[in-house]
């Protein structure tokens, strides 16, 4: 009698039964191979130690089922997070691979029968990296840092990249110590949720936060922060020639940072309501939003300068129902009646 | 546009007190003097504060 693993390698003298085992598994993965479902290869030697193993091993596959090793589909196969097909998967829509659909939820990757894929640490993984909502504490405890100070507890493998197409970022940064500026890429949702990305996040130095494009729902952005991170937050940016929305509105977006004294040109026409938005913003003398609809409230901060305060006036939207920019009787005082009337002239109340 | 200023020791709060300003107000013209009242600045002190903590918890 000929003893012969499933891949053909010789094996040592094995009782009858063992080389039945044998055949059996050779059997089962040949008519796995040829299905055109998804299906998971036994790789590895089989050897007379690991022979149960690798019968338990087939013996648990079935269609569409995905192992701890990974998910495969014909030439594509899915390890650690990637394709190694580039573009085959992405986030931000559901994908079709040789027929089986990739839906883009955590709770639902199905075959093209709509069956659940079994997961699995790859499968985890590879949501992890396309999945959106699972971008949710993506940064959390990191040490949000660019050079090599104190990074022992960075991960090399965070990369602001990875995030362009989430839709949900809340708690992102929480528990994360900031020692460097932060640059968000263009996101590519029609709506990125931003709350409470720093909660119980620290800083150490002075640092920026500078967006790109995108439609930002900023609500509750920066609460719940300590102490050191609204010390040591300085500038909340938007890059040159990016379009940043904040929506669908703004509660609190900005509220208790202290040392920030210049805000970016979110645009503001998609935000039905500011309130809070700049509570505590104490040091804030320059603020860049553009198209202003709705009312909004500045007078946290005495640091503005009168031509700070007419380009405010000079970023407002002509409205049709009263809106109101507070800003407090002592920075009322530096305009004139003319830069007060162009506010006025757009239906705007000054307060 | 119009201004209104309050009274001494007062300032301006919005009629359904969802908002506090300051003494004087510039209106447009298309806003109304009826979308505001006078307030004691204590008293309007206390609702700022009511109205900072209404929208840190919501």
């Amino acid at each position: 009698m000929a003893f012969y693993s499933a891949t053909g390698t010789k094996l040592l003298n094995l009782p009858e039964q063992v080389q039945k085992n044998i055949d059996d598994i050779a059997e089962l993965k040949e008519s796995i191979t040829s299905l055109q479902n998804s299906k998971q290869d036994v790789t590895g030697a089989i050897t007379e130690s690991n022979l149960q193993a690798k019968i338990e091993d087939i013996a648990s596959l079935s269609l569409k089922e995905v192992s701890v090793t990974g998910l495969t589909n014909t030439g594509n196969t899915v390890n650690n997070g990637t394709l190694d097909q580039e573009g085959k998967a992405t986030a931000g829509g559901d994908q079709e691979v040789d027929g089986n659909l990739i839906l883009n939820s955590a709770d639902n990757v199905v075959d093209k029968d709509g069956n659940k894929l079994i997961q699995s640490a790859a499968l985890d993984d590879f949501i992890k990296r396309y999945n959106a909502e699972a971008y949710q504490w993506k940064f959390a405890g990191a040490c949000i840092n660019t050079n090599e100070e104190g990074s022992s507890n960075f991960n090399p493998s965070v990369s602001m990249s990875d995030i362009v197409n989430a839709t949900n970022l809340d708690g992102l940064f929480s528990k994360a110590e900031f020692r460097c500026d932060v640059v968000f890429p263009d996101f590519t949702a029609s709506r990125v949720n931003f709350q409470t990305i720093v909660e119980q996040a620290t800083a150490t130095k002075d640092f920026t936060i500078t967006f790109g494009a995108g439609n930002i729902f900023p609500f509750n952005m920066m609460l719940s922060a300590s102490s050191t991170f609204y010390a040591h937050l300085t500038k909340i940016l938007v890059a040159d020639g990016k379009t940043c929305y904040l929506t669908p509105y703004s509660t609190n977006a900005f509220w208790g940072c202290q040392s920030v004294t210049e805000i970016g040109a979110f645009d503001m026409s998609k935000s039905q309501n500011n309130a809070g938005m700049f509570f505590g913003c104490s040091s804030l003398k320059t603020l860049n939003c553009v198209h202003w609809v709705k009312s909004f409230d500045i007078s946290a901060s005495t640091a503005f300068e009168e031509s700070d305060l007419v380009e405010i006036i000079s970023n407002l939207d002509t409205v049709t129902t009263a809106q109101t920019l507070t800003m407090g009787a002592t920075n009322l005082a530096k305009l004139t009646q003319e830069e007060i009337l162009v506010a006025t002239g757009k239906g705007w109340t000054l307060a | 546009m119009t201004k209104i200023e309050s009274k001494e020791g007062f300032v301006f709060v919005r009629k359904d007190h969802s908002a506090v300003y300051d003494n004087i107000i510039y209106l447009s013209d298309i806003d109304s003097k009826d979308n505001y009242e006078e307030m004691a600045k204590d008293e309007a002190e206390s609702l700022k504060n009511r109205l900072i903590s209404y929208y840190e918890e919501n």
